[in-house]
């Protein structure tokens, strides 16, 4: 296309769109990092594994349908049980690859929490390297249980998490799975807990999928105004 | 223009703007209203025709006091003075309305232009980009940002006139073109890594501008560039895009 500079009139511009004319920059798109922090002990198996594992692919599906969260929110998942894996390191939809998690072993929730913000703050710090503008990252803790790791090593990850908030590092979402010590998670972080209505995995996806993508389209300041919750969460 | 992600949430479009001209003097505002507060229409009405119609208003002021012509340390005291008022008439609208300032959280961004000196302020995100003749483009005002791509300043905070960023400048060559835009457009038209303006959007669009003939239908055909899928595909917030280009 060529474009006249440094003349002001255009020949039969009348005629012209505007649309055909203008070219945009070709900044970065600004990225919203997502940590699902998943457990994966072994309490966890049988049906409930299979739903989540279910709910993961309608949370692709559902970010795919919208082309700027397709380009702006990058997942992460992490499992723990015993141990703390990265499943999948931060990638947009595209490159986002669900998993077949299973259920076994103990509920190291204390180390994976840990181990989520740690990551969220590489990843900020990956994006200023860049010069990637970026969102306020979430993580998404979802389990059954209680820690296995002991109260001290709890209180000292709740603690964090809730400074990470208050700093508005980032944003800590935590919902119990039926059988979920409630109290230890309303201890984590600033905006308490969210009981899963049953086995609402996808419909507790899909919102995850509305939420990311109202976060990473328009402007908000401090409040986030989220979707409505009734769907999943029991109330 | 209503951000396509605003049509879906159902709001109504948040972004205003106004502008005044007589003979040498051009005085415009954009605002743009926050997405999560609840009347933030509203806020960003009151704040641009408020910071236009007091800048308008001390200008005049100045010039009854004086016979010399305008001076930038003066566009300057009418520029603060505009946005300080503004920001009281936010706090009076609040009270009026029964409501919490923070319900009219705007932004703002108000310039005016007499002669030789270009003044302008800004509270919050959005940016102005100015060309001395053809072709050179520079953002005289640049968006304010916080560590997020989400985060700004806001006219309504408690802190809001520590924020006020002021730029006042004699521009050596007439000024010949000037742009004002909200946010929603902020990442098309600006580089991010430096903010410096985007002249393959720029030209175009003010040579489209001078080709012209009259301005209602600039207006809607401005209004129909900003709803086309060129610019919804990468922005799906409020837009506005405010023109002005000068007279040799």
């Amino acid at each position: 296309m060529v474009i006249p500079r440094d003349d002001d009139r255009m020949p039969g511009g009348d005629d012209l769109n505007l649309e055909d004319l203008v070219e945009f920059t070709d900044n970065p798109e600004p990225r919203c990092a997502c940590v699902l922090l998943l457990d994966t002990s072994g309490s966890m198996h049988g049906p409930p594994i299979q739903a989540l594992n279910d709910g993961i692919r309608a949370f692709k599906e559902e970010l795919e349908n919208d082309s700027l969260a397709s380009l702006r929110v990058e997942t992460a998942i992490v499992s723990f049980d015993s141990s703390v894996q990265l499943v999948q390191d931060f990638a947009t939809v595209d490159a986002l690859a669900t998993p077949a998690l299973d259920a076994q072993g103990a509920t190291s929730t204390a180390t994976a929490v840990n181990f989520a913000i740690d990551r969220v703050e590489e990843r900020k710090q990956t994006y200023r390297d860049a010069g990637v503008p970026y969102y306020r990252p979430w993580i998404v803790l979802i389990t059954d249980g209680a820690s296995t790791e002991g109260r001290q090593q709890m209180d000292a990850a709740s603690e964090r998490v809730r400074q990470a908030e208050e700093a508005k590092q980032l944003a800590f979402f935590s919902v119990g799975v039926q059988g979920a010590d409630m109290e230890e998670l309303n201890r984590m972080g600033t905006r308490g807990a969210l009981p899963l209505d049953g086995m609402a995995f996808r419909e507790f996806f899909v919102w995850l999928s509305s939420s990311m993508t109202r976060v990473s389209s328009s402007r908000v300041d401090d409040e986030i105004d989220l979707p409505d919750v009734s769907g999943w969460a029991k109330l | 223009m209503t951000g396509t992600s605003h049509l879906r949430a159902g709001l109504p479009c948040q972004d205003s703007s106004n502008h005044h001209v007589a003979g040498e003097v051009l005085i415009a505002a954009v605002a743009d209203g926050a997405g999560s507060a609840r009347m933030s229409d509203v806020g960003s009405a009151v704040a641009a025709e408020t910071s236009v119609r007091t800048a308008e208003r001390l200008l005049r002021e100045a010039h009854d006091h004086s016979p010399h012509p305008i001076h930038g340390t003066c566009l300057k005291r009418v520029v603060i003075g505009a946005v300080e008022h503004t920001r009281r008439e936010l706090h009076n609208e609040a009270k009026r309305l029964d409501t919490e300032v923070r319900d009219l959280a705007t932004t703002l961004l108000l310039m005016v232009h007499t002669e030789t000196v270009l003044a302008a302020g800004q509270i919050g995100d959005g940016a102005m980009v100015v060309s001395e003749g053809a072709g050179h483009y520079l953002t005289f005002i640049t968006p304010q940002r916080g560590e997020y791509a989400n985060q700004t300043n806001f006219l309504t905070s408690s802190e809001a006139m520590s924020k006020l960023d002021i730029r006042v400048e004699k521009m050596g060559n007439a000024l010949s073109r000037l742009a004002m835009f909200t946010d929603g457009l902020q990442n098309l038209v600006l580089r991010s890594d430096d903010d410096s303006p985007h002249a393959p959007f720029f030209d175009p669009v003010f040579a489209w501008l001078a080709s012209q003939p009259t301005s209602d239908d600039t207006n809607r055909k401005l209004a129909a560039f900003l709803e086309s899928p060129t610019v919804t595909r990468r922005a799906d917030d409020d837009l506005t895009l405010l023109l002005a280009s000068f007279r040799e």
